[in-house]
């Protein structure tokens, strides 16, 4: 139950000597703090204000993440999405392949025609008897 | 500060509801704190560290220079608190006044466990230097409050804080229970026990300290 008024100001301790006591003793704990605690514990509370990092506009953070994600968005769009991104890659990787390991790589197709260069071959294995305009030329 | 056996971080589910549904001034100048006003940070420190610091003052024997630092550490994690303190009460609902009160008298647990002692023996009272009654009075009345605070340094500790939170602070007993992390019967028991202790240990000293002659 709550303390009465009347007790808290022991008025009704009747000589009591612990309620007198413990009148005195609430006196003396509604006296003020000493002015340097209060001091102290006054900076502290600006100190900790102080300290708070003020946090980013939420409009400032959002238009430059949304301006940055339609970007990426319509390059992913104009490779055909997804799996063109990912036949791109696959076929910079080839061409990167090629690229340094090109001699080894080639032997396969020179395996092909023991007699001559790969591009003779070829050129041999189209041969249309008389070139492409001699077909043209009969009447 | 090593964590004791009550913990201080926060505000648990034990709430001081059935105090009252009277609004939470505290709590109000505690938003206002944290949003940048620091005339509610004057304004609470006003209202809570002349308690704080009484209630340590007892926990800790009179030492009053370790009361001032826990009153100041209580008020430093009060305002480290304050983003987070809703509207409706710390977590668990808890009223500011409590929680602060809760936190001190954790930190002061700290501190005497780590002292291994109940609390430092306070300093005898002068005696008077003349007779005149109005200096007499006074260093009775003096020796009667050093009387009661060695009553209450002897007591076990949670008879020492029921009391002092019941009888000096004017709690009620939801709060104090909300303080205590403990029931309503058991505030109502360590208050009924510190009480009886200290009426013996002070009636021993009646003739001494001026009763009778009131």
């Amino acid at each position: 139950m709550a303390m009465t008024d009347a007790e808290r100001h022991g008025m009704t301790n009747d000589g009591d000597p612990l309620e007198t006591a413990f009148a005195a003793a609430r006196v003396a704990a509604a006296a003020p703090a000493p002015a340097a605690l209060v001091a102290r514990v006054e900076a502290d509370a600006r100190r900790v204000l102080a300290e708070r990092v003020p946090p980013r506009t939420l409009a400032g953070n959002g238009a430059r993440r949304r301006a940055g994600a339609s970007a990426w968005r319509a390059l992913v769009a104009a490779l055909g999405g997804w799996p063109g991104i990912g036949g791109l890659a696959a076929a910079s990787a080839t061409g990167l392949w090629i690229g340094f390991a090109a001699p080894a790589g080639l032997d396969v197709l020179s395996g092909l025609n023991p007699t001559g260069s790969a591009a003779q071959a070829t050129l041999e294995a189209a041969d249309i008897g008389g070139g492409f305009f001699a077909g043209l030329e009969e009447g | 500060m090593p964590a004791g056996p009550f913990t201080d971080a926060a505000p648990d589910a034990v709430s001081d509801a059935a105090s009252g549904a009277l609004p939470d001034a505290e709590a109000a100048l505690l938003a206002r704190y944290a949003a940048g006003d620091a005339a509610a940070a004057r304004d609470l420190t006003g209202r809570l560290v002349p308690r704080l610091l009484s209630v340590a003052t007892r926990m800790l024997g009179g030492d009053r220079a370790e009361a001032e630092d826990v009153a100041q550490e209580t008020m430093l994690r009060l305002w480290r608190a304050a983003p987070g303190w809703s509207p409706a009460g710390g977590e668990g609902g808890a009223r500011v006044s409590t929680w602060a009160y809760r936190v001190a008298v954790n930190l002061c647990t700290d501190r005497l466990r780590r002292r291994g002692l109940r609390g430092p023996p306070l300093e005898a009272v002068p005696e008077p230097e003349d007779g005149r009654p109005g200096a007499l009075a006074g260093l009775v009345e003096a020796e009667r409050l050093a009387a009661l605070d060695r009553a209450l340094a002897a007591l076990p500790e949670r008879q020492r804080q029921a009391v002092v939170l019941r009888h000096i602070e004017g709690l009620s007993n939801p709060e104090i229970a909300g303080i205590l992390e403990v029931g309503v019967e058991a505030v109502e028991s360590l208050t009924a026990r510190g009480k009886r202790a200290l009426a013996l240990a002070l009636s021993g000293r009646r003739g001494d300290l001026g009763y009778g002659d009131d």
